[in-house]
């Protein structure tokens, strides 16, 4: 079986946000609408302080509570461990946005789709065309751009970082080099309390 | 890997704690109407208050039902949601709402046209009963089941609905006899009073058992305590929670005998208190800070 996955390397990362760039260009994604950020901690006291950029994503759950608590079937995985929505079944209760720990889902608002990225907010052709694949009132979130994985392609912000901070692979093949930066950097789920078994690690 | 003290982020690109805001004052509502509704359904069924039965079939029938329609994003796709019975609870609380409003509304139907043999309409009220409780119920379970927002992830969630709105439920039946709408034995009144304080005081020690275990559960957790007893949302849990929804209910029933002023303001109180609780634990849930991180569970 195919298990998709994601490693983000912490030491790697420079806060660029070109992965969020990538993503929304991608994924024609609306104003105040992100699948992936990079957020950004300040440890330390001063004069000895660090900061520390943990990019975020959809952590795909293995038990994902998304999934469970779905009224509808509207959330559902894939054979490949991908976790969609399909909007045509969401009823917008929130009941997902609410259940995952991640904070990682975004209902679609009317708002949305009605103000542009550029200019003075009007909508660009791209944009008219991109924003067709939502409907208000419905749960958008990471896809790890399933159709880009379907044809042999990395997701567009792996592509697109700079640094290599972002591995995907296949984390139930050993070989794949997430899983052996997974095994060589000890990788680190977020949130484990949770109990949600994500596929996204982190190593630092 | 990171580990730093825990603060509001708000929209910021911060590691840090996040409010949820997408279930607001309408699902606070329609919790509430579903959970009273259906409180005084049951004891109403219980003693015979044909009035008190219809009020909680159209306050639970209707009143929630309106609520979620208006909360959910695809009304139109609303039955939709009876789909997922064998994982989601908010499916199995759907099926609770049909299979009350319909065996309810027959048993109604029923006791004022004599339409049904006496064997089915009992089996109505039977499951018209089993849903009312799966009500009180069910709203805890989704809540309790996510495990993201630590003040909810509590199995004493269910536990508060059930104690809260029969609480509430026996209150309005006090009243209606109060007010001779109802006859009801002295024994039976001597019961529902002892009844009354039981349930008040495994309500009053579930709310106080949930913020405990949210406090030590996780940052987040302890955050939403903190806004509930110290902060911005504290002279408001405290008034109307603790004070009216608790403190007043406790010395009406400590004093006994009263006066119908007395006894209508006791109610509203008490009934402010279960409201304003809904609303305020609403309110009060918090995201996690994405600030621990732990070896995989797969076998690496």
């Amino acid at each position: 079986m195919t298990a998709w996955g994601m490693v983000f390397d912490l030491k790697r990362c420079i806060g660029c946000n070109a992965c969020a760039v990538a993503c929304k260009q991608e994924n024609t994604l609306p104003k105040g609408v992100f699948y992936t950020k990079t957020l950004s901690v300040t440890t330390g006291v001063y004069p000895n302080t660090k900061k520390t950029y943990v990019p975020t994503i959809c952590n795909h759950c293995e038990d994902a509570p998304c999934q469970r608590v779905c009224p509808t079937g509207a959330t559902y995985t894939r054979p490949d461990g991908i976790v969609m929505v399909d909007k045509d079944k969401c009823i917008g209760c929130g009941s997902c946005v609410v259940a995952c720990p991640y904070d990682v889902r975004t209902m679609i608002e009317r708002e949305h789709l009605e103000e542009g990225l550029f200019g003075e907010g009007n909508l660009t052709d791209f944009e008219k065309q991109g924003y067709g694949r939502f409907v208000v009132g419905t749960v958008t979130k990471c896809t790890f751009c399933h159709e880009r994985v379907d044809a042999g392609k990395e997701p567009a912000c792996v592509t697109t970082c700079p640094t290599n901070t972002r591995v995907f692979g296949d984390l139930d093949d050993p070989n794949s080099a997430a899983s052996k930066l997974i095994v060589e950097r000890g990788g680190k789920q977020p949130l484990p309390e949770k109990g949600t078994k994500p596929k996204v690690y982190y190593v630092d | 890997m990171i580990a730093t003290d825990a603060v509001f982020v708000g929209k910021k690109f911060n590691i840090g704690l996040r409010r949820q805001k997408i279930w607001g004052p309408d699902m606070a509502i329609s919790f509430f109407l579903g959970e009273i509704g259906a409180g005084v359904f049951l004891l109403s069924l219980y003693f015979g208050f044909m009035p008190g039965i219809i009020s909680g079939l159209i306050v639970t029938t209707i009143g929630k039902t309106v609520g979620h329609l208006l909360h959910l994003g695809r009304p139109e796709r609303a039955w939709r949601a009876i789909t997922m019975l064998g994982s989601s609870w908010l499916s199995r609380g759907l099926l609770a709402i049909i299979l009350y409003a319909s065996c309810g509304g027959l048993y109604v139907l029923n006791h004022l046209y004599q339409i049904l043999p006496e064997s089915i309409s009992s089996f109505c009220a039977l499951v018209a009963a089993a849903a009312a409780v799966m009500i009180m119920l069910y709203q805890g379970l989704i809540m309790s089941h996510s495990a993201s927002i630590t003040l909810w992830a509590s199995g004493l969630m269910p536990v508060i609905g059930l104690t809260y709105a029969l609480f509430c439920g026996s209150a309005l039946l006090i009243l209606a006899e109060h007010s001779n709408l109802i006859v009801v034995d002295p024994n039976t009144l001597s019961t529902l009073q002892t009844l009354r304080v039981v349930l008040l005081t495994v309500a009053a020690a579930a709310v106080w058992g949930l913020l405990h275990a949210a406090h030590w559960g996780s940052s987040g957790g302890r955050e939403s305590v903190k806004r509930l007893l110290k902060q911005d949302l504290a002279p408001w849990f405290f008034t109307f929670v603790v004070v009216l929804g608790f403190g007043v209910p406790a010395i009406t029933l400590y004093l006994g005998v009263m006066t119908d002023t007395l006894l209508y303001l006791s109610v509203i109180a008490q009934i402010s208190g279960f409201l304003s609780f809904r609303l305020l634990v609403l309110k009060a849930g918090n995201y996690d800070a994405l600030m621990q991180f732990a070896s995989p569970h797969r076998g690496f």
